[in-house]
């Protein structure tokens, strides 16, 4: 059902050749651990655009269509296929009539795919900063959904008035006459700044505002203030997976595979210099294992080219009406300028990313990043983080066989070849970047640059080579021939480009980031001897404030407290849980001290794990249960399977939306480790805790207090273990001289071993009951026997 | 030839006939060249004005319980009254109703009758420009006096208000020189005068029009912004031939109470002889109304309206006029220092950025200013004295709420006040006590250790021989009387090369940022709202050409188009274009980047020049601390609104050389004030004064008042 699912991992092994273009040759078991050096004066496309058109005159094309084919004869089909893993665009050719003649099992349909283009792909990022107030203006930031109440933070963001449409709105946000911006507050200096960090760039200690020109009602001053020329950051990089549908990542792959850099720069040169090639592994064997599980398993960098911070827009609603004759037409517009002024940072890329999945895997990353950092919320959906693609293709070059070496060209080959090109080397007239705006899923990340890259080639193979333009991404199926919906509509062509009109923001002085507007002054310099060492206070402040990496903090929680890597994964992937973890585990460790259990032993090895199985399994489940009750569904997601944070929900799934904090989380463990709750009680308890917010909305939430002790709850629903030995041997006489039972006790007394277990289990059962689950039921087991 | 539109006689006159003497006999050889039309009406015009009541006299009288602000207020407001309704000066875009007027004035009495005035302008009527935001008095139709910007305060009210705004009582929005004036210092505000649409003007002329008027003519009829002057010469007249001719003592405190308390609103002057009165009146109407004016068939050359200077015309002629002591107003290119040349004021601009423009609609951002025009440059000291606030930083912590809460709240205020914080504060503290006073104690040479430059770069060819020699004359006052050292500055230290270039480079960069700043009146969110429908028929029977190009837009266009069509003014409309077309990007680095280059280094070689405020004791010699430049180089147009404008409309630019002198200093953001200085005679178009252009390095507004008082006193 999905075109382009690259289900043909065995077909990768398949090799082209400009000779053999449309013809299958058989596959060959190489290894390759050599690329040819690139030349980037060679003319290799030149070849191909021959080729195409030749092909484009010699049979029809179809308009485009992906599932359907367009067949030229009765037996003869081809169609454009994408590999979404390794960005290539194949004319598929089938031939039904080879089918007959051949006795080969797979055969029974020949298969021809020949590489055509290779997608080329640059993204921009628009993240919301998560701070209190607009970026120039001193109104509340919202965001329409609705909200559970945030642990943190929660004094600003759950105004029940300013949440409502224009109820958070400052004069300046409108753009009253005469209103001016409030210079950059601290908060959004510290999210950029962590944000900018994180993604490796360089920061610019002086960035300047400018004007953005263009008339649309949600841009209340007609113009928009971002950084143009001199923006907050630059040249950073980003190293990231490939996403993978429906995939878990496996441990430790991270580490194992090799980086490779790619695009400019000395590493490249140097690489390839040294070699005379581009070195991929240096043992083969590796190599050859990338190969074959296809690219997905190396970590990619794409290089950011700029971060630069700027005002969100407001938000248009319309209302449409259908006419008599089906044409709708908007009747009425609302705009809402709550999120008019916002704060975002925008993070562009440079066009590094070759195929939809890595787009996807970059947009992952990303947003995992800023949300470690705590600079966005990262939540697609509601577009606190919102994506632009800029996606071309190339044409694959086939045709440097007049080389010695003969046949080296494969898929993957011709993968990583493309990664090692630019943009810069397409070839003229073809290939114009196309921008579609404002994706809101991985999902649609990939539905759109596959439908682009099917689009483009498609029309480059019609010698119809696109313009610049911008379009714009419809989430809706609007037609059978692409069930994932998203197609993509132009906006703009190239001959409307809008004149921006570029002026620097008179009204702002520049964003100096010296020690003043870091508000580091004397804090640092009194303290610490690092500060001594560097004098930039940009640095210092990214040192100070720049909270654990993920990876650090993961192979921290499994050194230090022996956790496994999956359940460190599970931790690490929500930054506020690390600290819960840890504020928990210290909990549980002092309750434990308190009541003189002082088997240090059991504390230091069992105690973090059963923390953490707690977190990771009981509470991160009633937190997503949570969120997707909240969520009422939204669009199901197969592509974000894979993903641990899932964007269709109400909320990421963070332990941010709960109320749990360490120490009640810590109380619990504690009280199950000591005997105090049987397992399953304790997940009743923590079900109430964690539903107690809902009650409580109303009132202080700042006072944790309100919430109950796992105690109080337990006692309040009367769940306690009964582990008294007095109180359990009453209990259990009862159960077993239960005159109802007595059948039990008689097939107890006279029956096998086997029946024996049996029956123990049922008095077990039944003593549990008699005390409504409170007790203890190892210890039950030893009277009923008695 | 003695100035007597002060309150009381100078000793400098006094002590040095000589230049006195000199300087009748100068005007008196330039001024045989004049035409013979005025001749023709030399019985009906004095080279006297009116006195004019000051601060520091209505200051003194408010705390000695001669006077309350109440009979201060009433007599303000009947001279309002009386130029807007008698004199058709057009000076207010709203006038405040007399009930609101009293109620802020019983306010202010009570506090100084408890003894606890807020400073020297409690009580004092002031007014303030219709560009800039006025609380609850903001509300009014001709807000910044343009259409689009009607009914702006409304939506801000009803819908958008903010909730921390509401809790906090302040639920009108308010600009903070504004909240200074009116809740700090606790002047009493009469009115918002008129000015050029956006401030785009030096004639008075593009103002908005009028809502109560009912066709186009009427609108142009009633729109612009006359200046005062011929009709106070009149009055002075009037006056003289009522009583002796005033000498220096008589305009003393009781000549002014009689004055104030005995004021009507259909005569506030005092002019016994009702008959000359009303024939002066019924002048007014003639010209300005032309009623049967066919059949007179008067020249335009015999107008006797001029224009007041833009684009705070009201600003000037309502502080000449006399109905208000002080006007606050705002200064892109000249704006207050042109009209106060033109209506014998004082025009008064700080550094750029001094006070907060937050509230002050913008027009070029990066020249804007906040400044004021006063009857006498005394007046300009106590109320800079008074406005200037102990400027906080303007960095918030994190929270926004110091932000909102503190005075200031423009980001560009601290560009050019970081170093000089400090000194400023105690110059402050130290002159505060004694600005009332100090009208009263002549030191012999104030100006001692002053050294004032006299640009040759300035003295450009189109000099009329009338002001170069006002500006010798002034010079040499100075430096005689004062005891200032006057250093030529050459064309080597600072080109004129430059200087020449002030004019382009600031109607590039102005009109690029009024463009930006403007774009905000779409008319979708407040402001005008154009029946597309409506105007359906107008577009095919006159503006076709206007509109055609909206057929092929989508709906939001073509009513953005049409607001923006309509709403705009011409002159406004065409500055917009000007902006986008050296925006745009084939444009922007020719013309956008040149520009702000000859920005820089006009800023910088003016800059150069200044003796910096650290080494005090050595005198360069090239280096300065004041400048002398004069303030225009024309006289105010004539104006007649029965034929057209009065002024030459061929050319819209020809009005930017108004600016010419006045440009090079808000490039630079320096601080500069406009002395009114007697020429002694009637000009060509009737004026007795000129004004001299006194400016100095940023943040030196004490030392640069100081010799304007020195000058004006002479």
């Amino acid at each position: 059902m999905i075109i382009c699912r690259c289900r043909c991992l065995a077909l990768r092994r398949y090799c082209f050749s400009l000779e053999s273009l449309g013809s299958a040759i058989a596959p060959r078991h190489r290894r390759h651990s050599r690329l040819r050096r690139l030349s980037p004066s060679r003319c290799y496309y030149s070849a191909l655009l021959t080729t195409a058109a030749r092909a484009a005159t010699a049979q029809p094309i179809s308009p485009l269509s992906s599932s359907s084919s367009a067949s030229s004869s009765s037996s003869q089909s081809s169609s454009l296929r994408y590999d979404r893993d390794t960005g290539i665009v194949f004319l598929e050719t089938k031939t039904e009539a080879a089918s007959a003649s051949s006795s080969s099992s797979d055969a029974t349909r020949q298969q021809t795919r020949r590489p055509l283009y290779q997608t080329i792909i640059g993204i921009e990022i628009h993240a919301q900063l998560d701070v209190p107030a607009k970026l120039f203006s001193s109104a509340p930031r919202t965001t329409t959904a609705t909200r559970r109440p945030r642990r943190r933070r929660a004094n600003y963001d759950d105004d029940a008035s300013s949440s409502r449409p224009n109820g958070s709105v400052h004069a300046y946000d409108i753009a009253f006459p005469g209103s001016l911006p409030a210079p950059v507050s601290r908060h959004v200096v510290h999210s950029a700044i962590l944000a900018c960090a994180v993604l490796n760039c360089d920061i610019s200690r002086v960035s300047r505002f400018e004007r953005k020109h263009y008339f649309y009602p949600d841009l209340p001053s007609g113009y928009q203030i971002t950084q143009q020329r001199w923006p907050l950051a630059r040249d950073g990089m980003v190293v990231f997976l490939p996403h993978r549908a429906g995939q878990l990542l496996k441990k430790g792959e991270g580490n194992t595979a090799k980086k490779r850099r790619r695009g400019v720069g000395n590493i490249d040169n140097k690489d390839v210099d040294d070699n005379n090639n581009v070195n991929i592994n240096d043992d083969d064997d590796v190599s050859s294992r990338h190969y074959e599980t296809a690219n997905v398993h190396h970590p990619v960098t794409l290089r950011i080219e700029r971060v630069q911070l700027e005002q969100d827009t407001g938000k248009t609603t319309t209302t449409t009406a259908t006419e008599a004759d089906g044409t709708t037409t908007t009747t009425r517009s609302y705009i809402d300028y709550n999120r008019a002024g916002c704060a975002l940072i925008e993070i562009v890329s440079h066009p590094d990313l070759r195929s939809a999945n890595e787009a996807a895997g970059a947009v992952e990353r990303i947003r995992a990043l800023l949300r470690h950092v705590g600079s966005c919320d990262g939540r697609m959906e509601e577009g606190s983080l919102r994506c632009d693609l800029n996606v071309s293709i190339a044409p694959i070059a086939l045709g440097y066989n007049d080389d010695d070496d003969d046949d080296d060209d494969d898929d993957a080959k011709l993968y990583l070849r493309a990664r090692t090109r630019r943009g810069e080397y397409l070839p003229p007239n073809t290939g114009h970047r196309v921008e579609v705006k404002n994706l809101n899923s991985l999902r649609q990340i990939i539905a759109a640059t596959e439908y682009e890259a099917l689009r483009q080639s498609e029309l480059a193979r019609r010698d119809l080579p696109t313009g610049r333009e911008t379009r714009t991404f419809v989430v809706k199926p609007t037609s059978p021939a692409h069930p994932l919906g998203g197609e993509t509509f132009c906006i703009r062509a190239k001959g409307d480009a809008i004149d921006y009109r570029f002026v620097p923001e008179p009204d702002l002085p520049p964003l100096i980031l010296d020690k003043e507007t870091l508000g580091i002054e004397g804090k640092i310099m009194a303290k610490s001897s690092s500060a001594a060492l560097s004098s930039c206070p940009i640095q210092e402040y990214v040192e100070r404030f720049m909270p654990e990496s993920i990876e650090s903090a993961r192979s921290r929680l499994v050194s230090d407290y022996g956790l496994t890597e999956d359940v460190a994964q599970v931790i690490t992937s929500d930054p506020p849980a690390i600290a819960l973890f840890e504020e928990a585990l210290t909990f549980a460790r002092s309750e434990l001290r308190s009541l003189n259990k002082s088997d240090d032993d059991e504390s230091q090895t069992v105690l973090p794990t059963m923390v953490a199985n707690w977190l990771c399994n009981d509470l991160f489940a009633l937190i997503k249960k949570s969120a997707a009750r909240g969520g009422g569904g939204g669009e199901t997601d197969d592509i974000n399977d894979g993903s641990n944070a899932t964007s269709t929900l109400d909320h990421p799934i963070s332990v941010e939306y709960s109320t749990m904090d360490g120490k009640r989380l810590g109380a619990l463990v504690a009280m199950v480790a000591n005997g105090m709750l049987t397992s399953s009680m304790a997940k009743k308890v923590l079900a109430v805790m964690f539903d107690e917010e809902g009650e409580n909305r109303e009132g202080d939430i700042e006072s944790s207090c309100r919430y109950s002790h796992p105690n109080a709850v337990a006692e309040k629903h009367g769940w306690c273990v009964v582990s008294d030995w007095d109180v359990l041997v009453k209990l259990c006489e009862r159960v077993v001289l239960d005159p109802q039972n007595a059948a039990q006790r008689e097939q107890y007394k006279f029956g096998d071993e086997r029946k024996r277990w049996k029956i123990n289990k049922f008095y077990i059962g039944k003593v549990m009951a008699a005390s409504n689950g409170n007790a203890h039921p190892e210890r039950s087991v030893g009277f009923c026997v008695g | 030839m003695r100035n007597l539109r002060l309150n009381g006689m100078t000793s400098y006159c006094e002590s040095s006939p000589s230049v006195a003497l000199s300087r009748s006999l100068t005007i008196a050889e330039t001024s045989t060249d004049y035409s013979k039309s005025w001749q023709r009406r030399q019985r009906h015009y004095s080279t006297q004005l009116p006195p004019r009541l000051t601060i520091a006299r209505a200051s003194r009288l408010l705390r000695a319980s001669k006077l309350t602000s109440k009979q201060l207020c009433q007599h303000s407001y009947n001279l309002a009254i009386f130029g807007e309704n008698s004199l058709r000066l057009n000076a207010y875009a709203k006038l405040l109703s007399l009930d609101e007027i009293l109620a802020q004035a019983q306010t202010s009495d009570e506090r100084i009758q408890n003894g606890d005035p807020k400073s020297d302008l409690d009580g004092i009527p002031v007014t303030i420009k219709a560009n800039i935001a006025v609380g609850k008095y903001w509300e009014m139709p001709n807000a910044c006096s343009a259409i689009l910007v009607q009914g702006a305060q409304k939506s801000y009210d009803t819908s958008d208000r903010n909730e921390e705004e509401r809790a906090s009582g302040d639920n009108v929005y308010e600009s903070d020189i504004a909240k200074r004036l009116l809740r700090d210092c606790g002047a009493v505000v009469i009115g918002i005068t008129n000015m050029d649409e956006f401030g785009m003007g030096s004639l008075g002329i593009n103002n908005a029009f009028r809502q109560d008027t009912v066709n186009l003519r009427q609108q142009k009829l009633y729109s612009h912004t006359y200046n005062p002057m011929p009709w106070l010469h009149r009055i002075a007249v009037l006056r003289n031939s009522q009583q002796q001719l005033l000498t220096g003592s008589e305009v003393n405190d009781d000549f002014w109470l009689e004055q104030i308390i005995n004021s009507t609103p259909t005569n506030p002057h005092r002019i016994l002889d009702e008959k000359s009165l009303s024939d002066l009146l019924d002048e007014v109407q003639y010209w300005i109304c032309g009623d049967n004016y066919e059949q007179k068939s008067s020249r335009k050359d015999d107008s006797p309206l001029l224009s007041p200077g833009g684009s705070s015309s009201g600003a000037a002629a309502a502080a000449s006029h006399g109905s208000c002591l002080l006007s606050i107003g705002t200064d892109t290119g000249g704006s207050l220092r042109l009209p106060a040349a033109w209506t014998s004021t004082v025009g008064f601009k700080p550094t750029y950025g001094t006070w907060s423009r937050y509230g002050v609609v913008s027009y070029a951002s990066s020249l804007d200013t906040v400044g004021f025009i006063t009857g006498t440059s005394e007046c300009a000291a106590i109320a800079w004295s008074c406005l200037r606030s102990e400027r906080k930083a303007a960095s918030p912590d994190g929270d926004y709420s110091c932000w909102d809460g503190q005075l200031c709240r423009d980001p560009t205020a601290t560009l050019y006040h970081k170093g000089n914080k400090i000194s400023n504060n105690d110059a402050h503290h130290q002159s505060d006590t004694s600005m009332l006073d100090q009208s009263s104690v002549r030191t012999p040479k104030p100006l001692t250790n002053v050294r004032i430059g006299i640009p040759a770069a300035f003295s450009l060819e189109e000099i009329p021989p009338l002001i170069a020699s006002a500006w010798s004359e002034s010079a040499r006052s100075l430096q005689n009387v004062g005891g200032a050292t006057l250093v030529a500055i050459s064309d080597s230290n600072l080109s004129s090369e430059w200087i020449k270039m002030a004019i382009a480079s600031y109607y590039v960069l102005a009109c690029a940022e009024a463009s930006s700043n403007l774009s905000r009146y779409d008319g979708l969110r407040y402001g005008m709202d154009v029946d597309l429908h409506e105007h359906a028929n107008d577009i095919d029977a006159e503006d076709n050409a206007a509109l055609h190009p909206l057929v092929d837009m989508t709906t939001l266009e073509r009513q953005i188009s049409a607001n923006r069509a309509y709403g705009f003014g011409e002159e406004t409309q065409r500055r917009i274009l000007a902006g986008t077309s050296v925006l745009s990007s084939d444009r922007f680095h020719t013309h956008y980047e040149a520009a702000a280059f000859v920005r820089a280094k006009i800023s910088r070689s003016l800059e150069s020049v200044f003796r910096s405020s650290l080494d005090d004791g050595q005198n360069e010699d090239d280096e300065v601390d004041i400048m002398l430049v004069p303030t225009a180089l024309t006289f105010p147009p004539k104006l007649n609104p029965m034929r057209g404008d009065g002024v030459e409309m061929g050319d819209p630019t020809a009005a930017f050389a108004n600016d010419v002198m006045t440009i090079p200093v808000s490039l630079g953001g320096f601080p500069s004030v406009s002395v009114p200085v007697n020429i002694g005679n009637l000009d060509i178009n009737g004026c007795s004064a000129i004004g001299m252009q006194i400016f100095a390095s940023r943040g030196s507004e004490d030392l640069m008042l100081r010799v304007a008082n020195a000058l004006h006193s002479t």
